[in-house]
């Protein structure tokens, strides 16, 4: 540990050092660029790189100075002036405030970005003088980008599309979970930082806190149960099919394919009706003399939690017979016949070659299961957002954490609270994936492939 | 068709693994040259730094006159044939032929017109049409080198072809490639790990080991005048034989009982100083005879293993100096037998010698050290009172000398038998031993003064005997001047006084040099290195700085410096 | 004496021979209970839609007393309260567009982090990651609010949008496959002269058919499926997808549910085989050494 703190504590002071000898070695060139974006390669005439430089940065000045600056204050105040409907007095609108504000900022890291990019390219257009050569034309450039920078070509709109979909959305999300919007602070009345309340109110005594455990505890249990009993049944079902002895097997993989490519809504919905209070099922249970189960309904606090497990092995255990069945077409076969040799009956040669083989090629996508488990939010959001239960803040008992949160944010607009608790299960369902992911051998192996 | 010339090339991963190391060769035009050793060498790392597929971490590469070391592999004009073919899968083979024509943006009937020629050169026109996993192994191989030859390139490289082929096919396509060779006339870069490839198919062939240069000579050469033992023991099949000797007057002695008596010509070969050390012997397999009781070297009780393969039969047998059994070949019949105990006896001018470091005592020099008497005249250095080269002190790394003894150094390629100029340096020797090589005689001799062992090659046509006395010629600037140590004082060109010692220090990616004085740091930013000088445990770096004013630094020999590097310089902090 | 010998062996073979046939007999009876399971439900839904009542609560048991087309006829009719071609009209409008966009995208940003090595390249890889552990609600409820406010994102190019734009951070499945693609070959390809982008073109798009075929297919039934964003987007009902739609019909009309389920499921179903199909043969032909 302490090597490590060691090497990081090198790293930081030779970085710098390097820093500060730039700025000694830094020739007229380079230092132009720093104060004037584009004019040291002017100064190398390169004109085209220049100009797109020199454009940034008077793209970026104007626009700091007319929108960056004001909405970037906006983002911490959230706003001062509260609207009000009666007199129709048109107020600050905070939630636009955090956007816009947000968006600035990330303008503002571009934009310094660019800059040192600026900087960066004038140095090396010096090293690349110094050693004889000459400074790179924009025509070139151009060239590049088909070429040797072709990814950057390609990366571009991929890239700018998730930054403005995926990144900033979340971000907002979890600037949001540190404000108090929700109920009833929501535009045109003004919204507040409030700092860590909300997870204060998460992990408290209270309305809410009570529920988050719950949930979290019959979350976790799910998360497991529903993954193990996919990952075994779909195991076994790829091992019975594979087995010689089975004829006409792209028939019998039909049907698992069948439920498989259904779309979820639709089968789950099919599945509520049938279980429903007065569905088919519990038809057929009352005309031959029982009473109804209540498979669905408020009562049927384990009932529901077995159902929604079969159900989700219903709709899941396809999809790892698949997998299941492209790696066991990978084993070699040469193994069991040797195995057959030496006297191995089919159970051991299960235990001893298949199943850790199996294992072994599966794991990673155990790990990827297990989070997506976590987060099942169709199983129970179909088969029960009607019901909420007793000692349930806006919830139910077979309700998973994210179920929780789409009920706080969409149907009663406790936008903070759910805000907070997605990161929450952020933090938990990331860690233990990057935990194991890094571990894994195919991350680390993922070079050697070539 | 032109030639190649690798000039210091390295290749250092990160992590300082050295792939390649300080790699010099001039390839000829038209020469099929093949770069052969063990896995993991550098090999195909060279070859690729030539095609532009590694970058070069140090050194030059020309093709033809061209620099390439920042030129594309598309612009360098090479052609590539790779292990695994590399076809491409989706297109057919006329496809495949014309692809590179095509990213030239070459008209179609050209195309066509060209595709169609080489096809019928290579004898596949009927599978034009179709798609390389249709073809065989050998069919699919001669696709990839019409697609070499299609574009007509500056070389053809070769990243051992012929390994994913069977043993039937790949003797079929050695001969077919060699053949292609003498058709084409063209510049032939092969590497592979296989020897026998390696014998048969080159003109010349170069040993890697661990990234460095083994050897490189003519097949012929390399098998009888190997350099190392490693050189001796891959190439030849089966392997020469490798025994543990001590040397005490004129023989070889193997154990308490058994000795060789060196031939005439091997004593005379020999470097001196060898007496009673423990010295490598290797014997080839086929170097050993049946003797008769009156004259043989080895006794063998029992023969372990008698193996038959036809025309030759190899013997296993047990021989003192060595553990494992010695392999003997012998040119005989599979009828007949053979039952031990036999008498041996081995040709002793063709025994291999090596000092305890692996190294042949019996090669030619790399440099031949020669004594002189040396006085500083003025600037100038005056050698035996006769030779004197002028401005020495701008280019010798001393200020004066402890004696007036010292050495020059001369290369053995460097000595002629004619004096070309009249300040050629002259010196008198008398041969010893002669060796009759692939493209020049070989001659071993020593002077009168303290029996220093020279050597020197010239052309077939001369001819000398033992006990000849021959006047040497060495231009010279050919010449290095040394110490009585052996310790190199001068380097070829000018260089800056005064030299300055210093240290340096890697800090995150760059280099700097470091220095006690302040105003020197504040003087010079940094320093551009324009050329690198290795005098053994030191370096000699020749560099400018921002202003342009040359500095010459001495500094511990440091394998991450190469030409054209940036170093920094920072002030050193005196510890008290 | 031998002939007792003979009686042993033959016994034991017939031991045997019998064992393994109960044994077959054993693992039928297992795959058919286990597909009567997986297609019971399904059979469900396609009888129901052709039940002749509408509602859930007139069929006492599972199966349907009479049987009609009314329910699939009045899906395309009765379109005053339900209009189920509309819907159908948006999501496959989505699902082209969708198709169209993601494929792009996601093959681009596999393909390039596959093959090329730049200094941002674990730092993306990375990121990427930890952006897809987000759970997908957070980018969602953002959109929500945003429409909210201002009532913006309320059509069906906007769920294109998202979806093309979100796509590209699934993009593992694809860059494993390129992954498979041998280096030698783009080297070759190199040294005869093709730029980058033409090394693209013309040699990894052909040799990427399978994953290229797999993409399109994924991405094209994707919003066929989807309920939660197009729910939270698309207000109007005139802007609804299949799957919002359908979700509107309650209990009472539940065989009209089953038949605009059944009519939509019949043709990804289709999709579906024929993909593991085309999946399966390519795997195996793909063989890119040579």
């Amino acid at each position: 540990m302490k090597r490590a703190f060691r090497r990081l504590g090198i790293k930081i002071s030779d970085s710098w050092t390097n820093f500060i000898n730039f700025f000694k070695v830094a020739n007229t060139n380079t230092k132009a660029s720093m104060s004037l974006m584009g004019l040291g390669q002017f100064m190398y005439r390169q004109v085209g790189r220049g100009i797109m430089y020199l454009g940034v940065e008077i793209l970026g000045i104007l626009f700091f100075a007319i929108y960056g600056f004001q909405w970037i204050v906006g983002l911490f105040t959230l706003g001062t002036v509260q609207g009000d409907p009666w007199t129709g007095k048109q107020g600050d609108n905070s939630v636009i405030f955090m956007l816009l504000g947000l968006m600035s900022v990330f303008l503002l890291i571009l934009f310094i970005a660019l800059y040192i990019s600026n900087v960066r390219d004038a140095n090396n257009t010096s090293k690349l003088v110094l050693k004889g050569e000459k400074p790179k034309k924009f025509k070139d450039d151009l060239k590049d980008l088909l070429d040797k920078k072709f990814y950057k070509t390609v990366l571009f709109l991929p890239l700018l599309g998730t930054i403005i979909f995926s990144v900033i959305p979340i971000v907002f999300m979890i600037l949001v979970a540190f404000t108090n919007y929700g109920e009833p602070y929501i535009p045109p009345v003004l919204v507040d930082w409030v700092g860590l309340e909300n997870f204060v109110q998460i992990f408290s005594l209270g309305e809410i806190g009570p529920t988050f455990f719950k949930i979290l505890g019959w979350n976790i249990l799910w998360a497991v149960a529903t993954t193990l009993l996919n990952y075994v049944l779909g195991l076994l079902l790829a091992i019975l099919l594979n087995k010689k002895i089975v004829k006409g097997k792209f028939f019998w993989r039909l049907f698992p394919i069948l439920a498989y490519a259904i779309p979820g809504f639709i089968t789950l919905t099919a599945f509520k009706f049938m279980f429903a209070q007065g569905g088919p099922i519990n038809n057929m249970i009352t005309s031959n003399g029982g009473s109804p189960i209540p498979f669905l309904t408020e009562d049927g606090t384990w009932w529901a939690r077995f159902i929604g497990l079969m159900i989700n092995a219903w709709l899941t255990i396809p999809s790892v017979m698949l997998l299941a069945t492209g790696i066991l077409s990978n084993i070699n076969s040469d193994l069991y016949e040797a195995a057959k040799i030496d006297g191995a009956g089919s159970a051991r040669q299960f235990k001893d070659i298949t199943l850790p083989f199996v294992i072994f090629a599966t794991t990673p996508t155990l790990i990827t299961s297990f989070i997506g488990n976590f987060n099942n939010f169709g199983v129970f959001y179909f088969l029960r957002s009607t019901v909420t239960t007793e000692g349930y803040f806006v919830s139910n008992d077979t309700d998973l954490l994210i179920n929780w949160l789409y009920r706080l944010s969409i149907d009663n607009q406790f936008y903070s609270i759910g805000a907070a608790i997605s990161l929450i299960i952020f933090i938990i369902t990331s860690s233990i994936s990057l935990i194991i992911y890094i571990k894994s051998p195919a991350y680390k192996k993922e070079d050697t492939f070539r | 068709m032109a030639k190649v010339t690798l000039v210091d090339v390295s290749k250092v991963y990160k992590g300082n693994v050295r792939a390649v190391s300080d790699f010099n060769l001039e390839i000829e035009d038209g020469e099929f040259i093949i770069f052969v050793g063990p896995s993991g060498c550098g090999k195909s790392t060279t070859l690729r730094m030539i095609a532009g597929l590694e970058e070069i971490t140090s050194g030059k590469i020309y093709i033809g006159d061209t620099l390439v070391n920042n030129i594309e592999p598309r612009d360098r004009d090479i052609a590539m044939v790779f292990q695994n073919y590399a076809l491409y899968p989706h297109m057919s083979v006329f496809d495949n032929l014309g692809y590179s024509l095509k990213c030239h943006h070459e008209k179609k009937e050209v195309i066509k017109e060209k595709v169609n020629s080489v096809a019928k050169l290579l004898n596949i026109e009927e599978l034009l049409e179709r798609k390389p996993k249709e073809l065989s192994g050998g069919q699919r191989q001669r696709v990839a080198l019409g697609r070499c030859l299609i574009r007509n390139p500056k070389a053809f490289l070769f990243d051992e072809p012929l390994s994913n082929l069977d043993a039937k096919l790949r003797v079929q396509m050695r001969s077919e490639i060699s053949k292609l060779h003498k058709q084409v006339e063209g510049t032939f870069i092969y590497v592979t790990h296989d020897q026998t490839e390696a014998m048969t198919m080159g003109d010349r062939i170069v040993v890697m080991k661990d990234g460095f240069v083994q050897q490189i000579d003519t097949p012929v050469n390399l098998y009888e005048h190997p350099v190392n033992v490693f050189v001796a023991t891959f190439l030849g099949s089966p392997q020469m034989n490798i025994f543990k000797v001590t040397l005490k007057g004129d023989k070889l002695i193997l154990d308490e009982n058994t000795s060789l008596t060196l031939s005439e010509k091997t004593k005379n070969k020999m470097m001196a100083g060898y007496d009673e050390q423990n010295l490598i012997l290797g014997i080839r397999p086929s170097d050993f005879d049946i003797a008769s009781k009156e004259d043989y070297d080895f006794y063998v009780e029992k023969i372990d293993l008698v193996e038959k393969l036809g025309n030759e039969t190899l013997l296993y047998l047990s021989l003192p100096g060595r553990e494992e059994n010695t392999i003997v070949s012998l040119k005989m019949d599979m009828g007949d037998d053979l039952k031990g105990p036999i008498y041996l006896k081995v040709n002793k001018d063709k025994i291999h010698l090596f000092n305890e470091d692996e190294v042949s005592i019996l090669k030619i020099n790399d440099y031949n050290y020669i004594p002189v008497t040396l006085k500083l005249e003025a600037a100038d250095l005056i050698i035996d009172k006769k030779y004197t080269i002028k401005d020495f002190l701008n280019k010798s790394l001393v200020n004066e000398f402890g004696s007036d003894e010292g050495k020059i150094r001369v290369p053995s390629e460097a000595f002629k038998l004619n004096r070309e100029n009249d300040d050629d340096f002259e010196v008198e020797v008398e041969i010893r031993a002669k060796d009759v090589r692939s493209k020049s005689n070989v001659y071993f001799a020593r002077m009168k003064k303290d029996f220093i062992r020279i050597t020197f090659m010239c052309d077939k046509d001369k001819h000398f005997k033992v006990g000849d006395k021959v006047k040497l010629y060495a231009p010279l600037n050919t010449l290095s001047v040394c110490d009585k140590d052996d310790n190199v004082i001068m380097v070829n060109d000018e260089i800056s006084k005064p030299i300055i010692d210093v240290e340096t220090k890697k800090i995150g990616q760059e280099f700097y040099v470091m220095h006690e004085d302040k105003a020197f740091v504040k003087a010079h930013k940094y320093l551009l290195v324009e050329k690198l000088y290795d005098l053994n445990a030191k370096m000699l770096l020749v560099s400018h700085d921002q202003k342009g004013e040359y500095l010459t630094l001495r500094i511990d020999r440091n394998d991450d410096f190469f030409n054209g590097m940036l170093l920094y310089t920072k002030v050193k902090k005196i510890k008290k | 004496m031998k002939t007792m010998t003979l009686n042993r062996s033959s016994t034991k073979a017939m031991n045997y021979k019998v064992k393994k046939v109960l044994g077959a007999v054993a693992i039928y009876c297992v795959l058919i209970i286990v597909c009567a399971i997986f297609l019971f439900p399904c059979l469900w839904l396609i009888l129901s839609s052709f039940s002749a009542t509408g509602s859930l609560y007139d069929t006492p048991g599972f199966f349907p007393e009479s049987y009609s087309f009314d329910a699939f006829i009045k899906l395309f009719t009765d379109t005053a309260n339900h209009n189920y071609p509309q819907w159908l009209a948006n999501t496959l409008v989505i699902a082209i567009f969708n198709c169209i966009f993601s494929t792009l995208l996601i093959i681009g940003t596999a393909y390039v982090i596959s093959y090329f090595q730049f200094k941002a390249r674990k730092g993306l890889m990375k990121s990427a990651l930890v952006l897809s552990m987000f759970p997908s609600f957070m980018g969602m409820t953002v959109i929500y609010i945003l429409m909210t406010q201002f009532n913006i994102v309320n059509n069906i190019w906007g769920l294109v949008l998202i979806y093309s734009c979100t796509a590209p951070l699934g993009y593992l499945v694809q860059k494993g496959f390129f992954d498979t693609i041998p280096q030698s070959i783009y080297e070759a390809a190199k040294i005869d002269g093709a730029t980058n982008a033409r090394i693209f073109t013309t040699i990894t798009l052909p040799l990427a058919k399978p994953i290229i075929v797999y993409t399109a297919l994924t991405s094209f039934t994707w919003p066929w499926s989807d309920f939660i964003l197009p729910k939270l987007l698309l207000i109007e009902k005139d802007n609804w997808t299949v799957a919002v739609g359908l979700m509107q019909l309650g209990q009472d009309e539940f065989a009209r549910f089953a038949a605009g389920s059944v009519f939509i499921a019949v043709p990804i179903v289709v999709l579906y085989f024929f993909l593991v199909k085309y999946m399966v043969n390519g795997m195996t032909s793909g063989a890119v050494k040579g």
